[in-house]
């Protein structure tokens, strides 16, 4: 479970974005990954790890959705992209 | 967050993604030729090697990419000749790497170390592809005029495979191989290695028809249709190509083509920028145009259900992307054949299954 000190950052996987969405390829288990425009911006973001809280404020005002809405999908969405090995998770104190 | 799908490139988001780049006109997938130079001299091989003119400079090479990548391109595939030969070949990759493109490498695997696989493992390699000739040394080394390239290309199969990198065979069939493709078919399934069939020869990049000398016979070009590919359905005419909207491919020379079988020079990477020659290009601007059937007589024949055109088969063989190239239209035959053949199959199938089930009841 992801925690609000947690940093993630993208793992080094192939990449090209095609028009708001983005495509991501896996080549050692062989899938190909889609991320709509909230995903293809957290991917963004991830550019550099960054703490989960970061992530939650910056989409929370780029979206204009209260914190606890931005908190639910990103930490949902953090924890999919962990289980399918597309980001990496430091846990902090 | 929305699909995963298994087996890049046969899933659905590839199907998706590479019908939006078609539409947007984005180069999802470009083919680069680091060098031209090959050290075998397959009889069937469509390159010709210019040595009067000067292949690209490896910092040339190394800007490029990130013009690519801007432009859109997901998919570098590396070819040649042979790119092994070329001494930065893997600086190249790695500068692919690092702007996170997903790399194929296309090489005939005689060149191949372990010390070179341990790099490319580091790289997110998405599959080497083999290009392998026949299912014993005898014959695949008779097409590549290479004595014992087809041990060490299988060795390569067998390294890369160690290293936990994805292989393929590329298996191009012609009368010299084709009394083998069962063998070649069990050698890939003994190795647990996934393939590609290609049953087209074609002629040399000036047109030269000599290569074609070794095409299939119709009867075995039936044979491969009914046996190995796919079942044809009845309705395989594809209206358009990828190529020049999805898809191009650059030359060692800089020289960039609608398509690695359509070397029309759009325009040359030494003097212009890669996105201005995709956008601008006049011969870009033609294949995208590029509809098929192209012709009224090609509307009007009765393979136009089962044909596969390409216009740089119409080209090489005519000079012109909307002429009629007689082997296309070989095929067309060869698969309406394998379609009907299989539906006639099926019949005499069913026919006998019923007969079983009645002996059974009583």
């Amino acid at each position: 479970m992801i925690e609000l000190n947690d940093s993630a950052e993208r793992s080094n996987y192939p990449f090209q974005r095609i028009e708001g969405d983005t495509i991501i390829v896996d080549p050692k288990d062989r899938l190909m990954h889609q991320l709509n425009d909230v995903g293809s911006r957290v991917w963004e973001l991830l550019t550099r790890k960054q703490a989960l809280s970061e992530i939650i404020n910056a989409i929370a005002n780029e979206y204009e959705v209260d914190s606890s809405t931005a908190r639910a999908d990103i930490t949902q969405l953090l924890d999919k992209m962990l289980k399918l090995k597309l980001i990496r998770i430091t846990h902090n104190e | 967050m929305n699909k995963s799908y298994t087996n890049v490139p046969g899933s659905s988001i590839m199907e998706e993604i590479s019908g939006r780049a078609d539409k947007l006109l984005i180069p999802l997938t470009v083919l680069l030729e680091p060098t031209r130079r090959c050290n075998l001299e397959c009889k069937h091989c469509y390159r010709i090697e210019n040595t009067n003119r000067k292949e690209m400079s490896l910092q040339r090479i190394i800007d490029l990419i990130p013009e690519l990548r801007q432009a859109g391109c997901l998919f570098l595939t590396i070819s040649g000749g042979e790119p092994l030969l070329h001494p930065d070949f893997l600086e190249i990759c790695r500068q692919a790497h690092s702007l996170n493109m997903a790399i194929s490498i296309f090489t005939n695997g005689t060149l191949i170390t372990e010390s070179l696989i341990e790099q490319l493992a580091k790289l997110n390699i998405v599959d080497i592809h083999l290009s392998v000739y026949g299912a014993t040394p005898t014959t695949h080394d008779a097409i590549t005029r290479y004595k014992d390239s087809y041990n060490k290309t299988i060795n390569t199969a067998s390294m890369i495979k160690r290293h936990g990198l994805s292989v393929r065979f590329k298996y191009i069939m012609m009368k010299d191989n084709i009394r083998e493709y069962k063998d070649m078919l069990g050698l890939a399934k003994q190795m647990g290695i996934p393939y590609d069939i290609d049953p087209i020869i074609t002629p040399r990049d000036d047109g030269d028809m000599a290569p074609t000398t070794l095409s299939l016979s119709n009867e075995d070009l039936g044979l491969i249709y009914k046996d190995v590919l796919p079942p044809a359905t009845d309705s395989q005419t594809s209206t358009t190509c990828s190529s020049g909207r999805s898809y191009c491919a650059i030359n060692s020379y800089g020289d960039v083509y609608p398509c690695i079988q359509l070397p029309v020079p759009a325009g040359n990477i030494m003097d212009s920028a890669f996105l201005d020659i995709w956008n601008n290009s006049k011969w870009f601007r033609e294949i995208r145009n590029f509809c098929s059937p192209s012709q009224a007589a090609c509307a009007i024949c009765a393979e136009v259900g089962y044909c596969r055109p390409c216009p740089g088969m119409n080209y090489l063989e005519t000079k012109n992307i909307y002429g009629i190239s007689n082997e296309t239209c070989r095929h067309a035959r060869a698969i309406k054949r394998a379609v009907t053949d299989k539906n006639l199959d099926r019949n005499l199938s069913n026919i006998y299954n019923i007969k079983t089930r009645l002996i059974n009841h009583y």
